[in-house]
């Protein structure tokens, strides 16, 4: 409804004249608006007023659309062009308000069309809209391969895309070329030279149908690969920021699992969109404290992550306007963040609020819609399913597109993360997507569909150039990734890692170990709060409460009636029932805090420090070759061996490091030994610190008990059965005296056994990432670590190595661009940089590693110089040494070479391009 | 719909041709705006870095006076150190800032520096915000500062890394946090910065592993060259990626024998100007051992260390460095980051900053490289003894301030101030002893005219090294640019010449 005041209308009916006289005149000859209009409008206005997007609440999809026109009135008067809006503004009658906003102005022959146009009756084929396109590759599409039944699917529809591109199909790369590319590729290490001789010796025609199935196989070797995959593409690691302040959760657990146990695809994108404990780090996102902009709050971030991994959408952009480089608008971003909303959410424009609420919305309601009324766990659910859903083709194509990239190099959409660009062969991504479907999404069907293909096993090409068409004529050279090569390194090296970076990974996940022992949470003498008192008193307390809100609330209203004199019967009785509440309130709540289970034994005073000693004496025949342990205790924590101090190697990421893990061997003897194990409250300084208020509501730890897990693994002999010590009521325990206590010597009758956990005491499943800690949380902690347990006893007992990807980064793989996984990285830079070779060349990670690979091979060489060449070329670059690189290796290597020409030497085989191109 | 009156558009009708072609000739377009050209008026940038919080008021803004008497008012604490004349009439610094006074006449001071208002609380945000000119998380990887002067303008001399930092560790406190902005983004691992934590060991990081000699090192390059010719190298890889391999390593090479690896090497500078940099008694080998001591010790073993961050930013400047960056380094709770004791560590602070910097702007000059070397010191946000962040404003968890004070570990600036700040500036195209802006005589100590936002003052040393902050790269397909949201104006009254 427009309000004019009459003055104004008149003058304007006035200007009617005078404005035509301004405008150029309309073009006298008829006009056609496919040929002559419609192009004027896609160049000039569609990128703000169709497609979805409505500036100015002005659309021009349709004629009706352009017709009833946006905010300042309707889009033209048929017959009137000279009144018409549209020509106004293109003509720029009001300099403030030109249109297009952007880009040249029309010239008088264009407006002069545009009028004839309207004074003709604005005729517009009712087949012609600017609406949004159907998106690309979104709907399930089969593809009939039938046309040459020798070939698999993938060469098969090749072979086509090959005979119309002119294009001959590539013959296969000899068999030492495709193993160390399928070993690289699959399990990311280099064939030993063992592997490789076995693997070219096989007769077997299939052989590299069943090395690829062997390498698939290799649950642990695929799993440690394909983790660096995923930790870019779900921004998860070991450190960062916002983990300083619980900002950020790791889903290194859950992730690990999952690749280990090859988790059906589309049941992993459910966990992750609709997150249990474990995953939900990654749609939590990175909170940092303090003001964030509007498009990186945490609904938004899940918003944007989910689209851009999952689905290959990029809602960046629309995330604070309308997206000038796609067709997603802001109203689009919001409605999928929140979905992921505890709030309702407003939409903020470039930081400015709008005053609009966004309301729960896929992003492609024709795949699912989204009932907006759903509480957010429900919607959650539904976002799930239909993500997940066999309707979303989007979901297939978006994965089996970054596979096809992981081991030919290029995606057949690029880039990846866009995944509404066609692809260069249609029906080879929608076949790729649907048999991945029709596997049951199973990641590992589809890596073996496509290392099994003739295009995977063709010689590798040179990218094309900048701007030039794309022709598929086999993969691309890869270069190993900073992972890659740090396991390589670190395998001449054999220099394994013990322990990873995170205390997360379970290693009893694809039965990596089994049969562990569990020890037990072994307490005090003393009283303990356990699970099930907790939650008594929790609802007392509350129960309590309510009851005096309510007294104090009918107490009040007596009060006022008393002043006014219109105190009841009735309200006396009200006040005398409340009260009678609040008092069977306060009973409970004392029958609910009465110590339980109370064990015999003295019952110390209360202290406000708090420190106890657990021990355990064993006996060792021999002192053992490996002996790692795991400590999870309640509170700070320190360890003797014999009396020596045992330093932590690994430490969950919280303050005094309630859980780690520990290297005991160095303090074993043969003979008795004694573990002794302080836990102990807060200190002096933190009790002050507490009583000032420093760290409100910080992790600062209060329990008055102290409660103790503890697993030690024993390995006799190299191959030997191990010994397992563990907590249990078999260890000895006594409050500690001040000042000194780590001796084995106090004397016997000061000690005490243990007590175990109540049997019936459910651990509660908080999952792998550890909450922060609040003091009232606190006495339940060992129930609330206890599904830490497994994960770090597992640890203890994995037997094999700890690759690159459960380490964190180091000085030479960031040079190597291994990103900090702030956000999610689809691919990453393969560029060589002078940084890079700056720490290649003088770095003292690579230094310190080649210096032990020289001193381990330094026998070795000395015995046969030429035999230990050929062994390292057949390791690093899979072939023998060709006659003269066996003459300037023996050149550089001497007779008896040194460690210093061996390190030498190594160094300048991981230089190599060969070496670190995956050729 | 909302309602929208078109009076003037109706108005506009009456109007005459001759008045519409008058209004249209001035209307603002909305034109892609084409890069403008830029003159640089320098060609290198050192950052000096006062990491932790500097407060205005106790460094080179200072005001009136009040000595510490026990049982005063918190409020009533106002600069703990009396003002210092300088070399530029009327402009007066802090005492313990003398030699810095002695070259404010070759420098240009912002007193109203703003920092944004981020919630206050994590300096490690406030930095990031500082060196990328965005507020972190970003869905992309923001590049700093240096990354992107070394991406547009590339390295001054091919054989010295473009982008140097110098003096902060990423082991300690915050240290993730730090490496989240410390770095290229998404630029590229290439235009990202070559860190030297310690510039006593700067020597050490283009020079070959310990224990490698000349000859062997030249031994091992030449053995490699040979089995790179000998390698079938035609049937490896694209070629392409080959060639970047060789070209990097080449680099690499070409530092590592150039003369501007002596750059690096501080002990070639002689006695009589280290002297200059470093205190008397400096022992470069204890500041390991000080490392984390909380106590004060730290900030006085570090004295020397950031002086001889600056004497290394003096050589690699001389030698060819495009951007360097010196930090006092940020550890929680030391350095500038003072929560508590704030005026006597303030006289360690004062001594670790002084002399060097002085020495820089002097050295500079002398060797004729001050016009075309911008010097900048900043600081990610103020202090002052009350406020914590703007006026008016509660924050949580922010450090405790008695009322009245009993112990002297109570005087001094000790909550985040963000309403005002002083960065300096020396050379590169800048005026010489001008002060821009003003603030506030008594408490709060506020901006009062011409504030000037961390965009705008990034957008000014862009201008100084010729890049527009209209400049921007493209990341999934869309512009990021190198002043937030293309938006940074240069603050041309800094500049001698526009």
């Amino acid at each position: 409804m427009k309000l004019i005041p009459p003055m104004l209308l008149a003058l304007a009916s006035v200007a009617v004249a005078a404005s035509n006289d301004k405008l150029p005149p309309p073009a006298t000859r008829p006009v056609d608006f496919e040929k002559e209009i419609k192009p004027l409008f896609e160049a000039a206005c569609i990128k703000c007023h169709a497609k979805g997007k409505d500036k100015g609440g002005f659309s021009l999809e349709t004629r009706e659309a352009f017709l009833k026109g946006g905010d300042t009135g309707p889009g033209a008067v048929i017959g009137k062009s000279g009144d018409s809006n549209i020509v106004e503004l293109v003509a720029g009658l009001d300099p403030d308000s030109i249109m297009p906003k952007k880009g040249s102005r029309w010239t008088p022959e264009q407006i002069g069309l545009l009028r004839a146009w309207i004074d003709q009756g604005a005729s517009w084929p009712k087949d012609i809209t600017f609406a949004k396109p159907a998106p690309l590759n979104l709907n399930p599409r089969e593809v009939a391969v039938t046309d040459r039944p020798n070939l698999q699917p993938i060469d098969n529809l090749l072979a086509t895309y090959f005979a119309a591109k002119g294009v001959t199909f590539p013959s296969p790369v000899e068999d030492r070329v495709f193993a160390r590319r399928a070993y690289l590729d699959l399990i990311g290490l280099l064939p030993s030279p063992e592997q490789l001789d076995a693997f070219l010796a096989d007769p077997s025609a299939d052989k590299r149908a069943q090395l690829v199935r062997r390498l698939l196989d290799d649950k642990r070797g695929y799993a440690d690969h394909w983790l660096t995959f995923w930790n870019d593409l779900l921004r998860n690691d070991y450190k960062g920021t916002g983990f300083i302040d619980g900002g950020r959760k790791q889903i290194s657990g859950w992730l690990y699992r999952a690749l280990l146990e090859n988790m059906p695809y589309n049941r992993f994108v459910a966990e992750l969109v609709n997150p249990t404990k474990a995953s939900e780090g990654f749609s939590r996102g990175i909170i940092w404290r303090g003001n964030v902009n509007a498009s990186m709050l945490p609904p938004m971030q899940a918003a944007q992550n989910i689209s851009q991994v999952f689905l290959g959408v990029n809602l960046k952009c629309a995330s604070c306007h309308d997206s000038f480089i796609n067709d997603w608008s802001l109203a689009d971003a919001y409605g999928m963040a929140a979905v992921y909303s505890d709030d309702k959410l407003e939409l903020i424009h470039c930081d400015k609020p709008t005053g609009k609420t966004a309301a729960p919305r896929f992003l492609y309601p024709e795949i699912g819609e989204l009932d907006p009324a759903l509480p957010k766990a429900e919607r959650l659910q539904k976002v799930a399913e239909i993500i997940t859903s066999p309707k979303d083709g989007r979901l297939a194509r978006t994965i089996v597109n970054r596979l096809w990239e992981r081991m030919l190099g290029r995606g057949l959409v690029e880039p990846l993360d866009d995944m509404e660009k066609p692809a260069w062969n249609r029906d080879l991504l929608d076949w790729l997507a649907e048999d991945f479907v029709a596997h049951g999404y199973d990641v590992k069907h589809t890596l073996e569909v496509i290392a099994t293909s003739h295009a995977y096993q063709a010689p590798t090409v040179e990218a094309p150039r900048e701007k030039e068409e794309f022709i598929f004529r086999g993969p691309q050279t890869r270069r190993l990734d900073a992972e890659q090569f740090a396991d390589a390194i670190t395998a001449l090296a054999d220099d394994w890692g013990r322990l990873p970076s995170s205390m997360e990974f379970d290693f009893t996940a694809g039965d990596l170990v089994a049969g562990l022992k569990t020890p037990q949470w072994i307490w005090t003498d003393e009283p303990v709060q356990v699970g099930p008192q907790r939650v008594a008193i929790k609802t007392a307390k509350a129960a309590l409460d309510g009851a005096k809100k309510a007294a104090s609330a009918v107490l009040k209203s007596a009060d006022t009636a008393t002043q006014n004199g219109t105190l009841t019967d009735e309200m006396k009785a009200e006040v005398e029932r409340t009260l009678a509440t609040v008092t069977a309130g306060q009973a409970q709540l004392a029958e609910a805090e009465k110590p339980r289970a109370a064990s015999a034994g003295p019952i110390l005073p209360e202290t406000d420090r708090h420190r106890v000693v657990f021990r355990k004496v064993f006996h060792l025949d021999a002192v053992p070759v490996e002996a790692y342990a795991a400590i999870l205790a309640s509170q700070s924590w320190q360890v003797q061996v014999n009396g020596r101090e045992v330093k932590a190697k690994q430490r969950d990421g919280f303050r005094n490091g309630r859980i780690a893990l520990l290297d005991i061997r160095p303090m074993l003897v043969a003979g008795d030994n004694a573990i002794v194990i302080d836990v102990s409250s807060h200190t002096e300084k933190q009790m002050n610190d507490i009583e000032r208020g420093k760290y409100p509501g910080s992790l600062i730890h209060l329990n008055p008990q102290s409660g103790l897990a503890f697993y030690a693994r024993l390995v006799p002999t190299a191959g030997g059965a191990a010994q397992e010590i563990t907590t249990d009521e078999t260890w000895h325990v006594r409050r500690s005296p001040e000042g000194r206590w780590g001796a084995v010597d106090f004397a016997e009758g000061e000690w005490t056994t243990a007590k175990a956990l109540p049997a019936n005491v459910t651990p509660i499943d908080e999952g792998p990432s550890l909450e922060p800690i609040h003091r009232d949380d606190f006495a339940n902690l060992p129930v609330q670590l206890g599904s830490q347990l497994t994960p770090v006893i597992s640890t203890v007992a994995q037997p094999g190595h700890i690759r690159a990807s459960l380490l964190a980064s180091d000085p030479l793989q960031v040079a190597l661009d291994r990103p900090n996984r702030e956000v999610v990285i689809p691919a990453r830079s393969t560029a060589a940089t002078t940084l890079q070779a700056l720490e290649l060349t003088n770095g003292a990670t690579l230094d310190a590693r080649l210096h032990k690979a020289a001193a381990r091979f330094a026998p070795e060489a000395a015995s046969d110089v030429t035999a230990w060449t050929d062994r390292i070329y057949r390791y690093a670059f899979s072939r023998p040494p060709s006659p003269t690189e066996r003459e300037i290796a023996a050149e550089m290597l001497g007779r008896t070479p040194t460690t210093d020409n061996i390190a030498d030497f190594l160094w300048a085989i991981v230089n190599l391009p060969e070496f670190q191109l995956i050729n | 719909m909302p309602y929208r009156p078109h009076s003037r558009r109706d108005f506009l009708k009456t109007a005459s041709a001759a008045t519409l072609g008058a209004l249209a000739a001035g209307a603002p377009r909305l034109f892609a705006e084409p890069e403008e050209k830029i003159t640089p008026t320098a060609d290198c940038v050192i950052v000096l870095w006062m990491a932790g919080g500097m407060a205005h008021t106790e460094t080179f803004d200072p005001k009136r006076y009040a000595p510490f008497e026990k049982g005063m008012e918190s409020k009533a604490v106002l600069s703990t150190f009396p003002s210092i004349p300088t070399a530029v009439d009327g402009v007066k610094f802090s005492e313990g800032l003398e030699q810095m006074a002695s070259v404010m006449d070759r420098g240009t001071l912002i007193r109203t520096a703003m920092a944004e208002d981020l919630g206050f609380i994590l300096h490690s945000r406030h930095q990031f915000n500082w060196h990328t000119g965005y507020v972190p998380p970003q869905s992309v990887a923001a590049p700093h500062l240096g990354a992107f002067i070394a991406k547009a303008l590339g390295p001054r001399d091919p054989a010295v890394p473009p982008f140097i930092n110098i003096g902060q560790r990423f082991d300690l406190g915050e240290g993730e946090e730090l490496k989240a902005f410390t770095t290229a983004g998404f630029l590229g691992s290439e235009f990202g910065p070559f860190n030297i934590p310690f510039p006593h060991d700067a020597a050490r990081a283009v020079r070959p592993p310990a224990g490698m000699t000349p000859d062997r090192f030249e031994n091992r390059d030449r053995f490699y060259r040979r089995l790179l010719d000998a390698s079938p190298i035609g049937q490896v890889g694209s070629q392409y990626q080959r060639e970047s391999f060789l070209r990097s390593m080449d680099n690499a090479h070409r530092l590592l024998s150039s003369p501007a690896a002596k750059a690096f090497d501080l002990t070639l500078e002689p006695p009589a100007s280290l002297a200059k940099y470093v205190p008397a008694g400096f022992d470069a080998t204890k500041i390991d051992s000080a490392k984390q001591n909380r106590d004060g010790d730290y900030e006085a073993a570090t004295v020397g260390r950031f002086g001889l961050g600056c004497l290394l930013a003096r050589r690699l400047a001389e030698s060819g460095a495009r951007y360097i960056e010196v930090t006092t380094e940020y550890i929680p709770f030391l350095n500038w980051d003072t929560h508590e004791n704030g005026h006597t560590r303030l006289v360690n602070m004062k001594k670790m900053i002084d002399a060097p910097i002085a020495q820089l702007i002097r050295d500079l000059e002398e060797r004729g490289l001050l016009d075309r070397t911008l010097v900048v010191l900043a600081s990610e946000f103020s202090r002052d003894m009350m406020i914590e962040g703007k006026e008016g404003v509660q924050v949580r968890a922010q450090s405790r301030v008695p009322d009245r004070i009993e112990e002297l570990k109570y005087y001094g600036m000790h909550r985040h101030f963000t309403e005002a700040g002083s960065v300096l500036l020396w050379g590169g195209g800048m005026k010489r002893g001008y002060v821009h802006g003003a603030t506030a005589d008594e408490r709060p100590c506020k901006t009062l005219r011409d504030p000037v936002s961390i965009t705008d003052l990034h957008a000014s040393i862009y201008r100084a090294v010729g890049v527009s902050p209209k400049l921007s790269y493209t990341i999934e397909e869309r512009p990021f640019y190198v002043t937030k949201d293309g938006k940074g104006r240069p603050v041309m009254p800094l500049f001698a010449r526009t």
